[in-house]
């Protein structure tokens, strides 16, 4: 069930107007029935993970307790470390395992020794990688003592599973969502609007522009070969803003949808492409993941303490570590690689931190080094995305060699005008919006009526004029 | 919350009032589908002695009027063996003088399936218009929600303002479409279709259920043909070189491997490979991997010739 569907509205239709109108007497009832709509959700996808989910829901709850409950430090590593393995056990064997065999296989190879590999044909379970996150930040929490153990098992699954944030997140953290879910809530006219309008945007982002960038940047990068510099650079930029729509859109669907039930969830992007270096791009981009990385690797691994080398060394590994989150593939670990790489400088002129307020606060436009700055970084943010979308490194490095070659100053043989159009109002009205939580948040508010539906109008209209069914997410993948 | 739900209701209020009326304006355009449903319901039905089921390669290539007794093109654009099969058991017992029936054991056929894929959007048809229980989405329920607002903006300029007609279908239901004059590039469109209908891991599980779903399929049409003393022919049509050269062995060989086992295994079963017939020149196709109406005039006699 796609948050691009009829078959979603109908579903959050009727999950609506029973959470308010029938459950809302008791918080336990409104609990219970977002559990149940999240596992009906989530089994709409393919039911026989669901017994994946509640193992893994229940195995986080049970060690969380143990943990909690423990008096001697053995027996809270004991718990801890179970939750960890098994968690990342499962991750590795339905994500990673085949990616494990192949490469040692080829590496053998290299030596000379054939081996063959055994490959599993499995299924990735959706969203397997942002539940674990979910479970392993809540056991963390509880063995640092940042939070108690929570004993209502309904109320946990709630957290692991929220429908609006199960395939694809934002990973939630214990001590940011449990709390909402232990408390009642009233219904609340402008937060509830304020949710409309944010789906509104999402769909907007994925449909608008991600699935219209989509068809070129795939059809460029499925025939690479066959384009010239100008055109593949073009395709790297489709695929920048396809990403960006498709996973910023999911986010503001899965944002809005939680704030129809009172909920609010971590704020995942924050107008990345408006960063003026990589650093403020990474503070802007996933932010749930990268403060994840932050929180449970980086801190844990010395941070930022132990020197100037350890600071370099831990800011490689949650660099690559993220890339390899991502799916199992060397594309995804070299695309985390490459970060690190233009992370690196900025962290050792310790100017990775200069750019932490919005671009422009309070001003129309840029000033001209802003500008040249914003542009910078996106470039290479673009080339970044290169290896993240092509099929394996030969296919990433032929496009780039081709890109840096003198093709780079023809014209593109590819010119989607109306896409261009697009693209430019989509930047426009993230550029006015880019102090707000999303784009469209304030805009219109002081506008008359008329002008205000019309342009509300018109967001509709453009999202089924450019409607296909069955656009599957990018995110849901990993 | 009462002024949350009024207000959003009358902000609602306009789209669902264009969206109907654009569902009945889409609605009321003639299409192939119903023209076949038309026939299949009409009193010709029982008439029928040659019934051809398929995909686009029968529904393009076979032209009932060249077969010396009364035949039915029942196929249609990506139509795979289950949709063949509710067809066929739809109307098997009004085709009173049903003979023959002819059925394509294409390169896909065993692996594709109409809800998955592309032309998932096509699911729509079959069940507002053969009424068959086959939705797979609410989407499926509804003309404006299958297409983009675009396509189908262009659907109803088309018919109500230039007066167009969307019909490809012959009275008998070939496809009339596929013209010699409109001849595509064959090279290129057989290397891209090859490349589009392999399916790669034969093994996955994606694979295996739609082998096994096509394959049961196959296996009821036969069925229901013996009990009825009907003759079956699978045949596998032909295809331009640029098609064939890009097939994947494992997947042909699998698909004319089953083909083979049900002719073998029924009385009533005969299995004709075309694939490289050398009857078939370049002149014959419109594209790689379709015959056009000389191509196809080819084919029906072939076919037509069957002992």
């Amino acid at each position: 069930m796609l948050f691009n569907s009829l078959d979603f509205a109908a579903f959050l239709l009727i999950v609506f107007t029973l959470y308010w109108f029938v459950a809302n007497k008791s918080l336990g009832m409104q609990n219970f029935l977002l559990l149940v709509a999240s596992y009906y959700f989530y089994a709409c996808w393919d039911w026989r993970f669901l017994f994946l989910l509640i193992f893994s829901t229940f195995l986080d709850y049970f060690t969380g307790l143990r943990i909690f409950h423990s008096n001697t430090k053995t027996a809270r590593q004991f718990w801890l470390w179970l939750s960890i393995i098994v968690n990342l056990g499962f991750l590795g064997v339905f994500k990673y395992y085949n990616f494990f065999a192949v490469s040692f296989s080829e590496m053998f190879g290299y030596w000379g020794f054939k081996i063959h590999p055994r490959t599993l044909d499995i299924i990735l379970p959706v969203g397997i990688s942002f539940y674990t996150f979910h479970g392993l930040s809540y056991v963390i929490d509880i063995y640092k003592n940042r939070i108690k153990a929570e004993r209502n098992f309904v109320d946990y699954s709630v957290f692991v599973s929220f429908f609006p944030l199960l395939v694809a997140g934002p990973i939630e953290r214990a001590t940011h969502l449990l709390p909402q879910i232990q408390q009642r809530r009233q219904f609340d006219y402008n937060k509830a609007v304020d949710g409309l309008r944010q789906i509104l945007w999402g769909l907007f982002k994925k449909v608008v522009i991600a699935d219209n960038c989509a068809e070129y940047a795939n059809m460029i990068f499925n025939n690479s070969e066959s384009y010239s510099g100008s055109t593949l650079a073009l395709g790297a930029v489709f695929f920048a803003f396809q990403i960006y729509g498709d996973f910023s859109g999911y986010s503001d669907i899965a944002l809005g949808t939680a704030r129809l039930f009172g909920i609010e969830l971590l704020r995942n992007f924050a107008f990345p492409y408006f960063s003026r270096d990589i650093a403020e791009f990474w503070r802007r981009w996933h932010i749930s993941l990268s403060t994840w990385f932050r929180d449970y690797l980086y801190i844990p691994l010395g941070g930022s303490k132990g020197g100037r080398w350890m600071q370099v060394r831990n800011t490689f590994i949650i660099f690559i570590v993220s890339g390899f989150w991502h799916g199992a593939n060397w594309t995804f670990i070299v695309w985390g690689a490459l970060n690190a790489i233009y992370f690196l400088p900025l962290l050792l002129a310790k100017r990775n931190r200069k750019n932490l307020e919005t671009v422009a606060q309070g001003k129309i436009f840029p000033t001209f080094r802003e500008l040249i700055q914003m542009i910078i970084t996106f470039g290479f943010t673009v080339l970044a995305w290169i290896f993240f979308r092509a099929n394996n490194l030969s296919h990433a490095f032929s496009y780039l060699h081709e890109i840096f070659s003198a093709g780079f100053f023809s014209i593109p043989s590819v010119m989607p005008l109306y896409l261009f159009g697009l693209m430019a109002v989509f930047l426009l009205i993230e550029w006015m919006g880019r102090e707000k939580q999303y784009a469209i948040q304030e805009l219109g508010k002081k506008w008359k009526p008329f002008f205000r539906y019309a342009f509300f109008y018109l967001i509709v209209f453009s999202v089924f004029f450019f409607y296909a069914d069955k656009q599957e997410f990018i995110y849901f993948q990993f | 919350m009462k002024n949350f739900l009024l207000k959003l209701s009358l902000f609602l209020l306009p789209i669902l009032g264009v969206s109907l009326l654009l569902e009945v304006l889409l609605r009321n355009i003639p299409n192939d589908y119903l023209v076949k449903k038309h026939f299949l319901e009409s009193d010709d039905v029982s008439k029928i002695q040659t019934f051809i089921l398929g995909n686009s390669h029968s529904y393009y290539g076979v032209n009932p009027e060249y077969f010396s007794d009364s035949a039915f093109n029942a196929a249609y654009i990506s139509q795979s063996l289950s949709y063949d099969w509710k067809v066929f058991n739809r109307y098997q017992d009004k085709m009173l003088d049903l003979k023959r029936v002819f059925i394509p054991v294409s390169y896909l056929s065993l692996y594709g399936a109409l809800e998955k894929g592309k032309e998932a959007w096509r699911v729509k048809n079959y069940v507002l218009y053969y009424k068959f229980n086959a939705a797979n989405s609410i989407n499926d329920h509804f003309e404006l929600l299958s297409n983009n607002l675009d396509i189908n903006l262009k659907r109803i300029g088309s018919y109500y303002l230039k007066h167009k007609t969307p019909l490809t279908t012959s009275r008998y239901g070939w496809g009339t479409d596929y013209n010699s004059q409109k001849a595509k590039n064959l090279y290129e469109t057989g290397k891209t279709a090859a490349i589009r209908h392999t399916r790669g891991n034969l093994d996955l599980p994606e694979n295996i259920l739609s082998f096994t779903e096509n394959v049961s399929a196959l296996k009821n049409i036969v069925a229901v043909c013996k009990k009825r003393n009907i003759e079956v022919i699978l045949f596998t049509p032909p295809a331009f070189v640029a098609y064939r050269q890009h097939l994947d062995s494992v997947q042909m060989s699998r698909t004319e491997g089953i083909a083979r086992q049900i002719a073998a295994e029924n009385t009533n079963c005969k299995y004709l490979n075309l694939l490289d017939a050398p009857t078939f020149i370049a002149g014959d196709y419109y594209d790689g991997d379709h015959l056009s109406e000389i191509g196809a005039k080819k084919l029906s006699l072939i076919l037509s010739s069957v002992k």
